[in-house]
């Protein structure tokens, strides 16, 4: 599977009739995980293997770019990482906390901008 | 935020447990009838390694738990994050004074057990030697994990202290971050840093308070945030990403 199924798939659980907090949640989590699997692609880390594919490894290896020989979604993915991450902490984790729409929406935005400089 | 997570690091020490690991070994000792102690003395030896392997692990746990939460501790105050170290030197301190306490009165009780055990047998009288030994050793090396952990703070304080004001790289983020969101939303009201921690890495996050509407419109925000991020990138590229951004509704009474 290729990680812009998954975020395909977050964009249409966010535009199923009737999606709740849930449904911005889980739609979050794709988000994330799509751009996760993209930069263990990138990094050539492989996902199953925690110690090196951690979450704060990818953020060490995104500040780490060598910019001018990254590739441009490298560096996309580099400015939107962490608002990501702290997004889809927030939607995993923090169930008391409200949960909406917008939020679901930011995760896609952030994602897309990344995949849309994806070959 | 990385505050409170830092002290969790010195509350693992709250406790040695030599109460809870060595007490057994001692209470043992102290009910039986002074006749039929030498019968005992596997059954008491095998408490004592017991004592003795719950004690190394117990050790090991706490050893890589601090180490982890002291690196990202010490990332954030390489980061510039201003820390109060020394109030989590007290609060070791604290931490310290107890342990000795409960260490010392189990030492205390095995006190008159070694004189009767002397007048039981020889090998009694070893046992409860080994026991002393046993326990003070693991005090040596409780004290060894503080006393690492202390010369980690002294040293995170020394360069803390050699860092010039304002100079730090959150200092410079939230400066340029600040000045790029102004201008790129125009109104953007900002807030203070908040720490995350993910594994040994600490996330920093810019919470920014927009207005109700703007908030409600993700595809604004994708935008605007695209055109902040151009003017750090021009001005400070090393800085892109370093921090996360949490947007937020503007109350009645902020705006």
């Amino acid at each position: 599977m290729l990680p812009r199924e998954l975020l395909a798939e977050a964009k249409e659980i966010v535009a199923r009739q009737g999606a709740g907090e849930a449904a911005y949640r889980a739609a979050t989590h794709a988000a994330y995980y799509a751009l996760y699997h993209l930069m263990c692609d990138y990094f050539s880390l492989d996902p199953s293997k925690r110690d090196e594919a951690s979450h704060a490894d990818i953020m060490r290896r995104l500040d780490q770019l060598d910019i001018p020989s990254a590739k441009p979604h490298a560096t996309k993915a580099r400015a939107k990482y962490r608002s990501l991450w702290r997004l889809r902490r927030q939607a995993d984790y923090f169930f008391n906390d409200p949960y909406d729409d917008t939020q679901a929406e930011l995760a896609i935005g952030y994602a897309d901008d990344v995949f849309n400089l994806y070959p | 935020m990385v505050m409170a997570y830092a002290a969790l690091a010195i509350d693992e020490f709250q406790g040695s447990g030599a109460g809870q690991l060595f007490g057994p070994v001692a209470k043992a000792l102290a009910q039986t009838d002074a006749r039929k102690m030498s019968a005992k003395l596997a059954e008491f030896e095998a408490v004592l390694r017991q004592a003795n392997a719950e004690g190394a692990m117990m050790l090991n746990r706490i050893r890589s738990s601090v180490s982890a939460k002291l690196n990202v501790l010490e990332k954030a105050s390489a980061d510039g994050l201003h820390l109060d170290i020394r109030s989590l030197g007290e609060r070791l301190n604290a931490v310290e004074r107890e342990d000795a306490a409960e260490i010392d009165s189990l030492l205390k009780e095995l006190g008159p057990l070694s004189k009767q055990a002397r007048q039981v047998s020889p090998d009694l009288a070893h046992f409860l030697k080994v026991v002393k030994e046993d326990i003070e050793a693991y005090k040596e090396a409780y004290i060894n994990e503080r006393r690492s952990v202390r010369a980690r703070l002294r040293k995170m304080e020394e360069r803390a202290s050699r860092m010039p004001k304002d100079r730090g790289k959150i200092e410079k983020a939230t400066k340029l971050y600040s000045e790029a969101l102004s201008q790129a939303f125009g109104y953007a009201k900002l807030t203070k840093i908040d720490v995350q921690t993910e594994g040994d890495l600490p996330v920093y996050v810019m919470k920014i308070q927009v207005s109700p509407a703007l908030y409600r419109d993700a595809k604004q925000l994708v935008s605007l945030e695209r055109k902040a991020e151009e003017i750090i990138e021009s001005k400070d590229p090393s800085l892109v990403g370093f921090l996360a951004i949490q947007y937020e509704p503007m109350t009645s009474a902020a705006t």
